[in-house]
């Protein structure tokens, strides 16, 4: 039997909310080859990086982690297996890493493997968090390897290039990788991903919108007092068309205790929070627009509606969460 | 309804009001009374059952950190160290040599069709030191078709050269987890994800497809059964529908020989996603079969160095390990799960990964105060004092790898931790100071289950070449026993149904043939386990 020829795998690191998601989309925009299969290796609190990829469902896995210390199952190492076994074979293959993988070990699957080859490996980094991940104590070690075994290494929220943490930047940077191809996010957009060559010749860029896409945008309310429920429900109905994902702990003016609110899709689910939240909070992603301001000032006023008198200090502020 | 009445030599309860007891009355699968006969009389008409006249009874064993993964080990051929028994009660000799070795994989290839690839497990090189299990000894025995023997650990495999040159591996030297003979050629002995990926490409299954389905678990159940287990965990179950079907199933079947306590992995849902499905599964249990906890990975094992060190990290100054799972990741999954009212179990070996943990359980406390969580870290085998303080205060329960000390304890004490962190290699004897509320587990497959082993080694502490791992942190047996039935029945919040004989608990009973109150405690390991009662129902050994 002939081996068919071998699928190509991309693999693409770097910390939570470093652009992942942003830039496996403008991939796809750009077009990928047939039948691509996309593998999310993540986990997380709001976990909607696989729900913001702009790409067919039935090509998506999600895929938690199995046991590391062994074979308990659910590894990576089998689960690519499987995917192999599909028919047709996927076209190409990208992996969203989890923050925490070491992408020399995914990226030697490749290399072993007779069905796969090695495209590339990706690691997007966040300028401004490189102080705090290098000195993190439980992690600051998984992110020097991440940008170490990269082939490309792309840096997001560079600050001003006439500062000093611009050239700090670039200076932790080239000496753990002084071979990646260094990409900068202003080649993003309608033109292709094009690795850059290392060069002295960085631009500042100003920094990726919250979700790091142009079209998304999402708003944090924090409320001082219980909520009414069936009020934001008919709300969250009624913006269905501009609300993604929604999701809170919050205090219920017809419940004691605080319940979990969850939508996703049409569906909206309240659980209960068996214990009493420390906070009341919502999170609400959507399609930017007037339509979602309109949203987002509604949900503002939730709390004000029925109880003027707390209106003042502790209101519902809205904040860009960093949902990736 | 009847009532049986059980004679004995000696029934050690575990019930502190009454120790010691030599009847015990069992009715509707519960016990109705523990003590004299006379005692007994007033209960009404009953059967006395004297088989066990000459025997000890004690509670049921619990097993508080085992893997339903080893009933589907049993699809393979056993090539342990270690005499082992198999579901169907048949003792495997240890293959304690190369050569014997070999001829049970030839024995085993002539089994199959041909081609037909033979995986092997359990083979630890721990007791091979000086020879290195390659391809070439492999070959030796068997070479018409792929060998994979898998290691006792579970992260590393050995193969044969048809396996290889099938593979592709043997084109790819120079790649982490592909180890090299001296020529710097691929020896057949692969770690890691990479090379584990390539073998299972090419046999075009993965090994352990079957360890959700109804056989495996009805295997592992006899297994238990063997080593006087009534209660046990599988620890990191997906718990996806088919995998529940699968439970309720076998739970539900007569004479099915042990309780069964899934965990669910965490990290196979988001968190949301995993609240939900467990709560829906508290619904779903039986006397057999109860749900509520939650697994969760933090990092890997010491032995692997995948484990996260604190400061000095490996004393052979090997790399830190990895973590399983973002650390901000793990911490939230904690605050999600304890807010929803489950019970965590956290898999935790490295002494940093405790201090992680330690602080989720902190400021989930804060956020939200619960008495009574019972959250309980797993392994933990390298946990310091400061951290033992601090789990008293949180009021988490530690579950400790006892088996370790023997199996493992030779390497940590050379390679992994040098001399002073090997002492405190599972602390028991300082957490019971503490009043924390402790367990010792076997993690099977990973080791042989067995819970007299496991005492044996929180009891004398010794290796697997003979020395003593800090004698400071040796439990007395009484202290052990109660680690293997009460202390692991609280973890998995059934103290109230199992883990002692005391009136309506459920009637779960280990038969023993000899006392472990009195016997030598370097002998514990030899007590042979005679039968099970689970429910009054007895099991004989076959
Ligand atoms: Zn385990």
């Amino acid at each position: 039997m002939p081996t068919p020829d071998p699928v190509p795998l991309t693999v693409i690191t770097g910390f939570l909310g470093a652009g992942k998601t942003t830039y496996l989309n403008t991939l796809i925009r750009q077009g990928l080859p047939r039948d691509s299969q996309i593998v999310v290796n993540d986990f997380g609190d709001i976990n909607i990086d696989a729900e913001l990829i702009e790409y067919r469902d039935d090509r998506i896995i999600r895929l938690g982690n199995g046991c590391i210390c062994c074979t308990l199952g659910g590894t990576l190492a089998e689960q690519l297996a499987q995917l192999l076994r599909l028919k047709p074979r996927p076209g190409a293959l990208y992996i969203e890493a989890s923050g925490v993988a070491e992408p020399a070990r995914i990226a030697d699957i490749a290399r072993v493997s007779r069905q796969l080859k090695l495209e590339s490996v990706v690691c997007l980094v966040d300028a401004s968090q490189i102080s705090h991940h290098a000195r993190n104590r439980y992690t600051g070690d998984v992110w020097r390897a991440q940008i170490t075994a990269c082939t490309q290494l792309i840096i997001n929220r560079l600050p001003a290039d006439d500062s000093i943490e611009y050239a700090h930047a670039l200076d932790v940077l080239r000496a753990l990788n002084p071979h990646a191809l260094q990409a900068l996010n202003d080649s993003w957009g309608p033109t292709p991903v094009n690795p850059v060559p290392a060069t002295d010749r960085l631009k500042p860029m100003p920094p990726l919108p919250s979700l790091g896409e142009p079209g998304w945008r999402s708003v944090s309310l924090n409320y001082a007092s219980a909520i009414d429920a069936a009020r934001l429900e008919r709300l969250l109905h009624e913006y269905a068309d501009v609300v993604l994902r929604a999701k809170g702990i919050l205090a219920r003016l017809d419940r004691n205790g605080s319940q979990v609110l969850q939508l996703s899709g049409r569906s909206i689910r309240w659980l209960p929070a068996t214990r009493a939240a420390a906070g009341n909070y919502l999170v609400c992603i959507g399609i930017k627009g007037a339509r979602f301001d309109e949203l987002s000032a509604e949900l503002m006023q939730l709390e004000c509606n029925q109880d003027p008198v707390t209106q003042g200090s502790k209101t519902a502020m809205p904040a860009d969460s960093q949902a990736q | 309804m009847s009532i049986t009445i059980f004679s004995a030599k000696r029934i050690h309860t575990m019930n502190p009001s009454q120790p010691e007891a030599t009847h015990i009355a069992v009715r509707d699968g519960r016990v109705l009374g523990v003590g004299p006969l006379e005692a007994m009389q007033e209960l009404g008409d009953y059967t006395l059952d004297q088989r066990f006249a000459d025997n000890i009874i004690m509670p049921g064993f619990v097993e508080g950190h085992s893997h339903a993964l080893e009933g589907a080990m049993w699809n393979y051929l056993y090539l342990g160290y270690f005499h082992r028994i198999d579901p169907e009660g048949l003792r495997w000799a240890g293959a304690d040599s190369i050569t014997t070795m070999q001829q049970r994989l030839r024995e085993g290839a002539e089994t199959l069709a041909p081609g037909e690839p033979l995986i092997a497990w359990g083979f630890d090189p721990v007791y091979f030191e000086g020879t290195r299990l390659d391809r070439h000894l492999l070959d030796a025995a068997v070479q018409d078709r792929p060998v994979v023997v898998m290691h006792a650990s579970l992260h590393v495999m050995t193969v044969n050269s048809r396996m290889l040159q099938q593979s592709g591996l043997h084109q790819h030297p120079g790649i982490e987890g592909i180890m090299l003979d001296a020529q710097g050629q691929p020896n057949g002995e692969l770690q890691e994800m990479a090379a584990m990926h390539a073998i299972f490409e090419t046999l075009g299954v993965n090994l352990f497809e079957a360890v959700s389905a109804p056989s495996t678990l009805r295997r592992y159940a006899q297994v238990a059964r063997n080593a006087g287990v009534t209660t046990i965990t599988d620890l990191y179950n997906p718990l996806t529908d088919d995998g529940i079907a699968a439970l309720r199933q076998v739970t539900g079947e007569a004479h099915f020989p042990v309780r069964l306590v899934p965990a669910m992995s965490a990290l196979a849902w988001s968190p949301e996603q995993g609240v939900e499905r467990l709560l829906h599964c508290l619904e779903l249990g039986n006397d057999k079969l109860q749900f509520g906890l939650v697994k969760m990975m933090t990092d890997g094992s010491i032995q692997g160095y995948t484990a996260r060190m604190k400061w000095p990290y490996y004393h052979d100054g090997h790399a830190n390990g990895i973590w399983n799972a973002p650390p901000e990741a793990l911490q939230r999954m904690v605050q999600v799960y304890h807010q929803a009212g489950l019970q965590l179990h956290i898999h935790t070996n490295g002494d940093e990964a405790v201090e992680l943990m330690l602080d989720a359980v902190e400021s989930a406390l804060d956020l939200w105060p619960r008495a009574d969580h019972r959250h309980t870290l797993q392994h933990c085998q390298v946990i310091d004092h400061a951290q033992l303080r601090r789990t008293a205060k949180l009021g988490l329960c530690l579950n400790m790898f006892a088996n370790h000390l023997y199996y493992w304890g030779d390497i940590h004490r050379r390679h992994t931790l040098g001399y002073e962190r090997s002492r405190r290699l599972e602390p028991l004897a300082s957490a019971r100071r503490l009043g924390i509320v402790t367990a010792i587990h076997s993690d099977a497959p990973v080791t042989p289950l067995g819970p007299l082993f496991t005492a044996w080694c929180a009891v004398m502490r010794e290796s697997a070449s003979g020395e003593v791992l800090g004698v400071e942190e040796r439990v007395s047996v009484a202290q052990a026993l109660e680690m293997i039935t009460l202390g692991a029945a609280y973890t998995l919040r059934l103290d109230h149904k199992v883990g002692s004989l005391e009136i309506g608990k459920f009637a779960d009973m280990a038969v023993l043939d000899q006392d472990p109150l009195t016997i030598d405690p370097a002998h514990l390991r030899n007590i042979r386990v005679l039968a099970t009662v689970l429910g009054g129902e007895v099991h004989a050994n076959t």
